[in-house]
């Protein structure tokens, strides 16, 4: 291994490799940034480009459009509150709030340095620990996905939401809008109401932007509304409404930033968990790390309006999940999730085939790729720390005109996933069940991460079935299943515990 | 009614929706319904413990609890949806970049903005830094419809 690595080092010390590096992830932060567009767009963009280029620089470019990609989708999502990749949302809860205090560049800023740590350590975990992860890897089937979809569910109900009732409603709510569409099994269709459009199912961005940015674009005028309101019965002039902020709210001091760590670390570890599971995916990484760090914290009720560590724990728990992601690709041949399908189509338009023996074949070349992934961390923080000094003068926007600009692009990120005006009006029709829904106290993030997790749950537990002969017992006789469902128990009744005292006090 | 009352009585309601008609008459099959039905008769337990909740609280405080909405400010903000149908409804027909420069003037003005500069300016600006942005860099087309 050790001969590998420095195999590895040497092929990787060529300046092309690390030229292409940086318009990865330079690239991937702009595409990103854009709602709708998201880092993978930007990986099918570019893979052609993969062709004229050398095989690590080629695949080191396509690893930066996803590193870059990651950070991109939080720059809409603190200033706007309009994820740019739906791993964002979580970012959203404590980064908006924090710009409408006049502290969006504080907010960016955590954003940045949690993302480039919590990336560094889960590529460090992807080099080090590729082989004997990719084992635990092996023995996940659908019994053990249906066990861990149910834990992260029943985890995001009662801890996620003040009221564990309502978190409950959030989660069926969320699941309930994944059976819409075409059955997976049988083909048919369900919910669809005659709509051919919905035989696809929702699609994620239309209601990502339209629950999280529409609702609020909607809540934001109503506040206005009520403000002028009140203005006019007491006869006070109606100010224009303008976030105000001063150089020193931008700045996130060291102490500030050190209080944070620990949840960084501790993302860092859950996100990383998540990751080598292939297919859960950043959100739920983003969010189990938001809720644990919420319960963890010396000062939860500062989550959801403007913490730190809120946002710390979001993009970490984000950024862990790519590095680890990548080791069922290299290791079994496996893509975790589409950005790691799309790179096996790069890897493959160079005549590398991943799998079990390319470590032994290739194990040079993989540790080459695995470096410049941990060099270009240092792109995303070069470039994320330029981006972000010009950005965030788009806060200075008086409130009419950024609402605007906010509404128009909530249409384009809808538009641009299907080319579908049939989404569009579900971006509108969702972020008018979001307003009601903030309404009445029900957690939107959860309806989002549920309806996200709904398919794979509903698609494991038949598979379950299905191979197990219909014997229900499957979920108790495979020893990481049960070990999960006992983790559910437990982590149920110690949140009820810890939300029944916190209560009483 | 307080908010626990109104939220069970929606939900008890939607419930009844999905079992009585939505599952019977729009999915086919009863592997298919599996799922759905389970999720239906879940959502039940939470609805009734929200009814449950909301009579124990009408009864204690022995009051509405307060409004979770201004009617005049909600009913306004809501205001803009029907706008917002409509600019959709005509990207088709008119065309996208036409129909966003008439949406933006339409939102400012709306929203209470009076100064004419900006009323012409920006309905100019937003559509043009989509174009460059979106049409040119990315090459991703909108719909053109009638005019642009």
């Amino acid at each position: 291994m050790f001969e590998q690595f420095l195999s590895g080092l040497h092929m990787v010390l060529i300046p092309q490799n690390f030229l292409w590096a940086a318009v990865g992830v330079s690239c991937g932060m702009i595409l990103g940034a854009i709602p709708g567009l998201t880092d993978n767009m930007g990986i099918v963009l570019f893979l052609p480009f993969t062709f004229y280029l050398g095989p690590i620089a080629g695949i080191a470019m396509l690893m930066g459009l996803t590193k870059g990609g990651n950070f991109g989708g939080s720059i809409p999502a603190i200033l706007f509150k309009i994820p740019g990749t739906p791993q964002a949302m979580v970012t959203s809860l404590d980064g908006y709030p924090l710009t409408q205090k006049g502290q969006s560049g504080k907010a960016m800023k955590q954003a940045l340095y949690s993302s480039v740590i919590a990336d560094g350590i889960s590529d460090l975990i992807l080099i080090f620990l590729a082989a004997p992860v990719a084992l635990i890897a092996l023995k996940i089937g659908p019994p053990e996905y249906t066990s861990i979809i149910i834990f992260s569910l029943f985890v995001i109900s009662v801890a996620a939401s003040e009221y564990p009732v309502r978190g409950i409603i959030a989660t069926l709510l969320g699941l309930l809008l994944g059976t819409v569409g075409t059955d997976p099994e049988f083909g048919t269709t369900r919910f669809v109401f005659h709509t051919l459009d919905l035989a696809d199912g929702f699609h994620i961005m239309p209601m990502v932007i339209g629950m999280l940015a529409f609702s609020e674009v909607l809540l934001q005028l109503e506040q206005e509304y009520a403000t002028r309101l009140l203005r006019k019965l007491s006869k006070e002039k109606t100010d224009e409404a303008k976030i105000q902020s001063h150089s020193q709210d931008h700045h996130l001091s060291w102490k500030e930033f050190k209080t944070t760590l620990p949840t960084i670390f501790r993302s860092t570890g859950i996100g990383a968990a998540i990751g080598i599971i292939p297919g859960i995916g950043t959100t739920v990484g983003s969010y189990l790390s938001y809720i644990m760090a919420k319960q963890s914290s010396k000062n939860p009720e500062k989550f959801g309006k403007g913490s730190l560590e809120g946002i710390a724990a979001a993009e970490a728990g984000n950024n862990a999940v790519n590095g680890p992601n990548l080791i069922p690709l290299v290791t079994l041949g496996i893509p975790g999730n589409l950005a790691a399908a799309l790179i096996l189509g790069g890897f493959m338009m160079k005549g590398l085939i991943p799998g079990p023996t390319f470590m032994q074949t290739n194990g040079d070349m993989l540790y080459a790729l695995f470096i410049i992934l941990f060099i270009s961390n240092l792109f995303t923080m070069g470039f994320g720390y330029f981006f972000i000094k010009h950005v965030n003068r788009v806060t200075q926007v008086p409130k009419p005109y950024l609402f605007t600009g906010i509404v128009v692009f909530s249409i384009i990120g809808s538009y641009v996933g299907y080319a579908s005006i049939f989404d569009v009006y579900m971006m509108v029709a969702f972020g008018v069940l979001g307003y009601i829904l903030t309404k009445f106290k029900i957690n939107l993030p959860t309806v989002i991460v549920a309806f996200f997790l709904g398919t794979m749950l509903e698609n494991k537990f038949r598979q379950a079935l299905l191979i197990s002969g219909n014997d229900i017992t499957v979920f108790l006789t495979r020893p990481i299943s049960l070990t999960f469902l006992v983790f559910t128990v437990v982590a149920v009744f110690f949140l009820l515990k810890k939300k029944k005292s916190v209560l009483n006090n | 009614m307080n908010n626990d009352l109104k939220l069970g009585t929606i939900l008890l309601v939607f419930s009844g929706f999905l079992w009585f008609y939505a599952i019977p008459y729009h999915i086919k099959g009863s592997e298919q319904a599996l799922f759905p039905k389970c999720l239906t008769i879940l959502m039940i337990i939470p609805c009734l413990l929200l009814l449950i909740q909301g009579i124990k609280s009408y009864k204690a405080d022995g009051k509405q609890q307060a409004p979770f909405f201004i009617p005049s400010a909600s009913f306004k903000s809501l205001r803009v949806v029907p706008l917002m149908l409509a600019y959709i409804f005509l990207i088709n027909i008119i065309g996208y970049y036409v129909t966003t420069g008439l949406f933006v003037f339409l939102f400012m003005f709306f929203f209470g903005i009076r100064k004419w500069l900006s009323l012409c300016l920006y309905p100019i600006v937003v559509p043009l830094i989509v174009y460059v942005i979106i049409r040119k860099i990315l090459s991703f087309p909108f719909p053109e419809g009638i005019l642009f």
